[in-house]
Formats: structure tokens, sequence, C-alpha cells
């Protein structure tokens, strides 16, 4: 762990099931540096040399992991969805998506280590915490490699609401298309992602519309997701759109096109005007609430 | 400012069909397009040399196809373009297309500001823009949105799972493009007839 609060995440992590946690805090590492970050998990491994590192494939994770990976001269596999281990070789058998999860990449760094991977955040269940769990935590003291940083973080802008889950993350997606036809009907998504917890997507035509920010785009050049219900609402379902979320576990498609090529990957189809199935949906998820409490 | 942008001719997805057999992909006769966010960043290359002078030249590994691609860049802003190409870089994973790139990168010498493409579709790493930033030893910013340039300094917006971040950089730097609010322009007649005849340097360095 490095950061601000490397200390309080060593604990929870050790709660969670790991044995040991080694901690690298202080005042530099308050926001992420590549310099900083690059420099102390080469120090890391230099000094424990583990045969296999896993980084989160966040924002920040995918900016210091082929950094490392290059530093080190090793192979990195990019934003898994599964591991395993491969019998013959004893080696990290690493999973991953390619061409949109139209096909699954098994991968293998045989000749050099640490062998390292990105883990798709959301994919594995965050194990159970234990309250009583104890390990030992290290700090580790590491000096910054020099006074040129490269970069800074100026300034954090927060354009979205705190309190839903990132897409990458999120177990219940809805995402509505160039079907809603106008930026104000946004709101039927909202309320049903609402009613249901979920946070909010978009197919790409919705934000070159500019009816919702790009952050929320799902698709090829948007954001990867994988939750366990997809519900596209207007959304047609170009290849490019299913590429960003074809691996969901369950997706229910509205639209009145009963030809959408959305159809051709749900698991529940609703040919219907999203005008009436979505305000019709909100109401019976709210009666059925009402019903079971 | 000389910018350099790295870029990938890359199967268009959108004619992708699988053998339900093999459960692979039927590559033949599928169309290729220039990477999608590769043409973000040449977008945004494109309007800093316009307001700031200066030349963009595209980079390509790839087979003698990418040139196809390399002259659509030609044809939408690009003063040069390079092509590097050789039998044994079939199959390279990123750290070894990185070590290439950058090879060349230090071969061409003299660039302010290299833009790559957060990732080519298809393999979807993002791993060959900062693994070439580390050969190089200069500073990065990935999952960039806009950026600008001052007193020779960049200025970048950085995507962030909240919204954005303001991030300075000092130069020479590499950046990574997601999509930005710049749509990629479109050439003209005049543009791409000039595109189409333009001499495109191909090189083998390491044959030497």
């Amino acid at each position: 762990m490095i950061g601000e609060n490397a200390r309080e995440i060593a604990e929870m992590a050790i709660e969670s099931g790991a044995d040991q946690a080694l901690i690298v805090e202080g005042e530099e590492y308050k926001t992420y540096n590549t310099y900083l970050h690059t420099h102390a998990l080469e120090t890391l491994c230099d000094k424990y040399r583990p045969p296999v590192l896993l980084i989160g494939a966040t924002i920040n994770g995918r900016d210091v992991g082929p950094r490392l990976a290059c530093r080190l001269k090793t192979g990195l596999t990019a934003d898994c969805t599964a591991l395993g281990i491969d019998e013959e070789s004893g080696n990290v058998a690493w999973t991953r998506p390619a061409f949109g999860g139209n096909l699954m990449a098994v991968i293998l760094c045989p000749d050099t280590r640490p062998q390292l991977g990105t883990v798709r955040p959301g994919v594995f269940k965050k194990p159970k915490r234990n309250k009583g769990g104890t390990g030992p935590i290290s700090v580790e003291s590491i000096q910054a490699p020099g006074k040129d940083l490269g970069t800074q973080i100026m300034e954090l802008v927060r354009t979205i609401k705190e309190d839903v889950p990132k897409l990458e993350e999120a177990e219940i997606i809805v995402s509505g298309g160039r079907g809603l036809g106008a930026p104000e009907n946004f709101s039927l998504v909202r309320d049903l992602a609402a009613e249901l917890g979920a946070s909010v997507g978009s197919s790409r035509a919705a934000v070159d519309a500019g009816w919702i920010p790009y952050t929320h785009q799902v698709g090829q050049t948007g954001k990867t997701v994988g939750p366990k219900v997809y519900i596209a609402v207007g959304i047609s379902g170009a290849i490019q759109h299913r590429a960003g979320m074809g691996s969901s576990d369950t997706i229910i498609a509205i639209n009145k096109d009963p030809e959408a090529p959305i159809f051709d990957i749900a698991d529940f189809a609703i040919v219907g005007d999203l005008f009436e199935v979505v305000p019709a949906l909100v109401q019976q998820i709210r009666q059925s609430r009402g019903v079971t409490r | 400012m000389n910018i350099l942008v790295c870029m990938k001719q890359v199967p268009d997805t959108t004619e992708i069909k699988i053998n339900p057999e093999t459960n692979t992909l039927i590559r033949a006769g599928v169309p290729s397009i220039v990477n999608p966010f590769d043409a973000y960043a040449l977008e945004l290359a494109v309007r800093l040399k316009e307001k700031h002078g200066g030349t963009v030249t595209v980079l390509s590994m790839g087979p003698d196809q990418a040139i196809a691609a390399l002259r659509e860049c030609l044809s939408v802003g690009a003063d040069k373009a390079v092509l590097v190409t050789d039998r044994a870089f079939g199959g390279s994973d990123t750290l070894a297309t990185s070590y290439i790139l950058s090879t060349c990168v230090k071969k061409l010498g003299g660039f302010d500001l290299i833009f790559t493409g957060k990732q080519a579709i298809g393999g979807d790493t993002g791993q060959v823009g900062p693994e070439m930033a580390e050969h190089l030893n200069i500073p990065q910013v990935t999952c960039l949105m806009d950026v600008e340039v001052n007193d020779g300094k960049l200025e970048a917006k950085r995507e962030h799972d909240k919204g954005y971040e303001m991030v300075e950089c000092s130069l020479p730097a590499l950046v990574s493009v997601i999509k930005t609010d710049y749509e990629p322009r479109y050439p003209s007649i005049r543009s791409k007839m000039a595109a189409n005849k333009a001499e495109i340097t191909a090189k083998s360095w390491w044959r030497s």
C-alpha cells in the first residue's frame, strides 16, 4: 500500500485475508505520481523479489503498471478478469478478454519475474472481513528518486456525484442511448438507476449528442464494464457498444425495434416503447418493495 | 513544437466476425482503420501545432499495409509519416513494441511531445505508451482529455474516477489520449490527393 492512509488500508487488507502488509507512507505520496510510485514498487520488488505482483487495473494502476514492467523488463498482462495456475509450468495463467470479450486470451509469463498483471476492478468478490484478523505491517521507508517528479497534480475537479459506484465496479448499470430522444429524458434512466442503486451508463450516441458527459460512455471508446445486471434502454447495440458490456452477467434490453442488435446478446428482451416500459418498471419495483417490506 | 504521434492500424471491429467453430477472429477481408484513440490523439496534436507552430510526425509499426493508415493521417494534418517494419516484429508483446518504437524515437530525435492513443482496440492493453515513456526516461500523462502548452510546460486535463484532474508536466513528455471533445477532422479532396503522393519513410535501422 502506497499513500497517505496506507496503514488504514493495510489493516483492512489483513482483515480481508492478507498474511502480511507493506506500507509506504508520507506527505509525498498524498497524490499519485508516476515517478514516485514506480520507484517505490521497483524498490520493493528488488527487496522482496515477489514471483507474482497484482495491480488493480484502475486509472492509476494502468499508469504505473506498464512503467514498472518496463523498468523490471518483464511481461505485464493488462486488465485480467480471471486468474489461475498453469498446471504444467506452475506459472500464473492470466485470463483477459480481447476484442470486446469476443475472445478470451490466456497469457503466461514463463521467462521473467515478477509475473505482472493488472486486474479489472470488481471482477472478484471482496473477501469477508474478519475484524479480529492480525498480521505484520511493515513500514518501508523509501527515498524519493530525485527532485524532478515530472508531473504534478494541480487540481482535482469533481464532476461525478459521490454516492454511486464507478461504472467499472458497479453491480448494476442502467444505460441510455439515442432512443431516449432528448437530454431531459435521461431522467428516466436516472430514476430507474436510483431505484436499483445502479450506476448510469450511456451509449456513444448519447454522449456525442451532448446529453451526458463522456465519463458515462460504455463501449470501445469508453468504459469496459462487467456488472451483474446491465439494462440497456434505447440502445441499438452497435458492436462498439457491445465490446464494452458484452461480458455482463445478465443483459436486459429495452428497445422498440425488434431487429436491434442488442437483442442478439440480451438475456431478457423487452420490445416496446421505453417511455412506457421504464416508468412501468420503476413502479413495479417500488410496488414489489412495498410488499416485501 | 515538434510532435510525434504513434499510430496503429487496426481491423475495423464493426466488420469483425467470429468463426463459430474455432471461436477465433476471421481476419481475411476485414478492412483496416486508424485506431480510434490514435485519431483523437492526432487531432489534438494537429490543433497544438496549429496554435504553436512546429511539425507533427506520425510513426507506426506494422506491415506495409499500414502505409494506407499513415496516408490517412497525412491527409488530416500530419506533416511527415514514418513506417517501421520488419517480419521479426510480428507477434511483439508490449515490452518489445515499446522498445522498437522508443528506439525509433531516439533515432528520429528532437520531439517535445509524444502522443499515443489510450489503447488500441482489440488488444486494449494501454501499455505501449507508458512503456515507451519509461524507455525514454520521460514523464507521462495517461488518460488525457485535453492539453495546452504554456511557458514550456504541459497543462494536461486527465481523467479521474470522480471527474478530472489538472496535471502540470515538464517537457519532453508522452501523453496517451482518451476520447476528447475534438472529433477528428475529415480530409479534403486536396489534402487526400497530396497525402496519396507524399513520400513515406520506411525504416529498418536495426538491420544495419
